[in-house]
């Protein structure tokens, strides 16, 4: 091994963000501060480097901050686990960032806490969580005053169950750690809905989408979702009304999924934030793994391969392409 | 006015009163607390705040104002009516229902909302005393009383097997006469079932009256606002499940010959909330982050005495970017 990581310590952290504001090497930095709800971390946007003295990179920090990256431009630092570094990768591609403008921090993760689930494991309400607590390859959690240990199974989000990309794809430095996936990976289990018939998915999605309140969370958080207006706001013509009805929900959540086809890293962030719990990355999977049986493309993974929607082949074989 | 009633009798009572009723209960859907058609099941016990706030059974997200239908010449336009079948909804929260009294003056002063107004005289509001805070909330600091509340038709209390109720309204005073499921009760049984609420306060208290001359103060200050909303990413949960957040949009639904009016629930945290023709007054994030606290702590102030914050901590438990409006009105108040 000839690689040479710069590695940074966490207390290195901080001098190296004001180093680089010092250097004028970036204009924000990205990262991550001391939440005010329990197991909930903020996104810190810094501008200048005395805003990095409330960085904290402990645990919680779910959210993927390349989503700034549609409003913030100019040089930015930003810190990014694995996963959130397909999502920096998929909008060089996309020509929504230049790789020269960013600075990246790689910073290890030991898998994110799902507290609905862990609630759900623990049977209680997310509201009475007082504490999860990492203790050797399990949680303890405590709730109304009693302590259970729960597996990693029971307490991470899904999406770090099958942690693929561990150690970020591209980094300008890491923080000292350990880059290894949380549980050894495992297969995705294939959906059961998939197997069933039309009606019955059909059925299942209207029961889902029958509660989308249309608060646009799901597209917001999406660092995908970078267009700079969506098609749901057009109102000349109006392609979709706002109303938040099974029709026009359906119209939505499918239009974006299509659209975010082979941009979608599956960061999950859209499933994570949604207020009545849809649960998105059904659909996201779904999705996904037609791209890879369809056109051998996984999303952010490499800088080089051709984006699927993007190419033009004589050999396609759909007709009305040709 | 105070009475008991055992477990057991009040779902018997409530079974009686579907038959004249229809009747809403707490129940957990998908994962999330909200108000079900009651079909004489267990009551749940322990059930916390709807994700979805009780807001949206009185100001529909989804609601046909009138129709219209074209035909042979002639053109027909009809009012859709305003809703009056009798109704029961059980086990509201005081800052709910304190939200439902705060947005009346809205919906029935000078331009009266027969939905709303339909709404609120057609149901009888049954509530009940907290035992747990809410992640986020932070009620007290706006002068809710978790243990107690006159915004009900009648207030409930949990006790072993039962519950004390506080009677508050004629109406509630005639359902609760029934001898057959209520017990008559005093004051100090009343008093003695008052609990301590489980969880704590994660934030430090503010004083409101600081809160409201800041939001006066604060509003020219644009760093501030730009300050504070950098990291809203613009989506509507936090309108959305506001139980007094009442912005909407009239949408039109048109089909050959005929067409609906909808109103729906429209949010100063969209960037097209407020634009117009020629102009969008709230282009920049922070302008419509300043219009979303500046409303509830200032502008409804001026126009209602009252701020229209309730504190239930939807906003602060459900942003995807932990945007605690706690920390805003602290600094407001500073």
């Amino acid at each position: 091994m000839s690689e040479i990581i710069p590695e940074v310590s966490k207390d290195g952290l901080l001098d190296l963000g004001k180093k680089l504001f010092d250097e004028r090497r970036v204009d924000y930095f990205l990262g991550y501060k001391k939440g005010t709800v329990r197991f909930k971390t903020i996104p810190l946007i810094a501008r200048k480097g005395e805003d990095l003295q409330e960085l904290w990179v402990e645990d919680f920090f779910h959210a993927n901050l390349s989503l700034y990256l549609k409003e913030i431009k100019g040089r930015v630092g930003i810190l990014a686990k694995g996963c959130d570094s397909r999502s920096l990768v998929s909008l060089i591609k996309e020509g929504q960032i230049k790789r020269e403008d960013l600075y990246i921090v790689g910073i290890p993760c030991a898998g994110q806490v799902d507290p609905g689930k862990a609630a759900k494991a623990a049977s209680c309400e997310p509201e009475e969580l007082e504490e999860i607590i990492r203790r050797n390859q399990e949680f303890v959690i405590r709730a109304n005053g009693q302590e259970k240990t729960l597996s990693k199974t029971q307490v991470l989000l899904d999406k770090c169950l099958f942690c693929q990309y561990p150690r970020p794809l591209i980094f300008d430095s890491l923080l000292t750690g350990d880059y290894v996936a949380p549980v050894s990976p495992v297969a995705r289990a294939q959906d059961d809905l998939r197997q069933k018939p039309v009606s019955e998915k059909w059925a299942f999605w209207s029961g889902q989408f029958e509660r989308c309140i249309r608060c646009y969370a799901c597209r917001n958080v999406c660092p995908a979702c970078f267009c700079p207006r969506c098609i749901v706001e057009e109102n000349m013509p109006q392609w979709v009304s706002p109303l938040p009805a099974e029709g026009d929900n359906f119209v939505f959540h499918l239009m974006r999924l299509l659209h975010v086809a082979g941009t979608c890293v599956s960061c999950g962030e859209c499933q994570r934030v949604c207020p009545v719990e849809i649960p998105l990355m059904k659909l996201n999977e779904k999705m996904t793994d037609d791209l890879r049986e369809l056109f051998d493309f996984v999303a952010g993974v490499d800088l080089e391969k051709a984006l699927p929607f993007r190419t033009y082949r004589q050999e396609d074989p759909q007709d009305f392409i040709r | 006015m105070y009475r008991k009633i055992t477990r057991e009798k009040l779902r018997k009572w409530l079974i009686g009163l579907s038959a004249r009723a229809e009747i809403l209960v707490p129940a957990k859907m998908n994962g999330l607390w909200t108000f079900r058609l009651f079909h004489n099941q267990e009551l749940p016990q322990n059930f916390l705040n709807s994700r979805i706030p009780p807001k949206n059974l009185f100001f529909e997200p989804l609601k046909g104002l009138l129709g219209w239908k074209a035909a042979d010449g002639s053109f027909q336009v009809n009012s859709c009516p305003a809703p009056e079948a009798a109704r029961v909804i059980f086990g509201l929260k005081p800052c709910d229902a304190r939200a439902l009294r705060l947005l009346q003056p809205v919906f029935t002063g000078d331009y009266p909302d027969v939905f709303y107004a339909g709404n609120l005289s057609r149901t009888l509001l049954l509530g009940q005393a907290c035992r747990v805070q809410c992640q986020g909330s932070f009620c007290s600091e706006v002068g809710i009383d978790r243990q107690d509340s006159v915004d009900f038709d009648v207030f409930f209390r949990e006790i072993a097997g039962g519950y004390i109720v506080r009677v508050i309204t004629e109406k509630g005073n005639t359902l609760t006469g029934e001898k057959e499921f209520f017990e008559e009760s005093s004051a100090g049984e009343w008093n003695s079932a008052k609990e301590e609420i489980r969880g704590k306060n994660e934030i430090p208290l503010f004083n409101l009256e600081k809160v409201k001359a800041g939001a006066r103060e604060r509003f020219p200050d644009e760093d501030f606002w730009m300050r504070v909303s950098a990291k809203c990413i613009n989506c509507g949960i936090c309108t959305y499940l506001c139980p007094t957040c009442h912005c909407f949009d009239l949408c039109d639904l048109q089909r050959p010959g005929q067409g609906v009016r909808f109103r729906c629930f429209d949010s100063c945290a969209f960037p097209d909330f407020t634009k117009m023709a020629v102009h969008n007054p709230r282009e920049e994030k922070w302008r419509r982050y300043r219009q979303r606290v500046s409303h509830k702590f200032n502008f409804f102030y001026e126009n209602f005495q009252t701020v229209a914050c309730v504190g239930c901590g939807r906003c602060v438990a459900h942003c995807p970017v932990n945007l605690d409006l706690r920390e805003v009105l602290l600094e407001m108040a500073r």
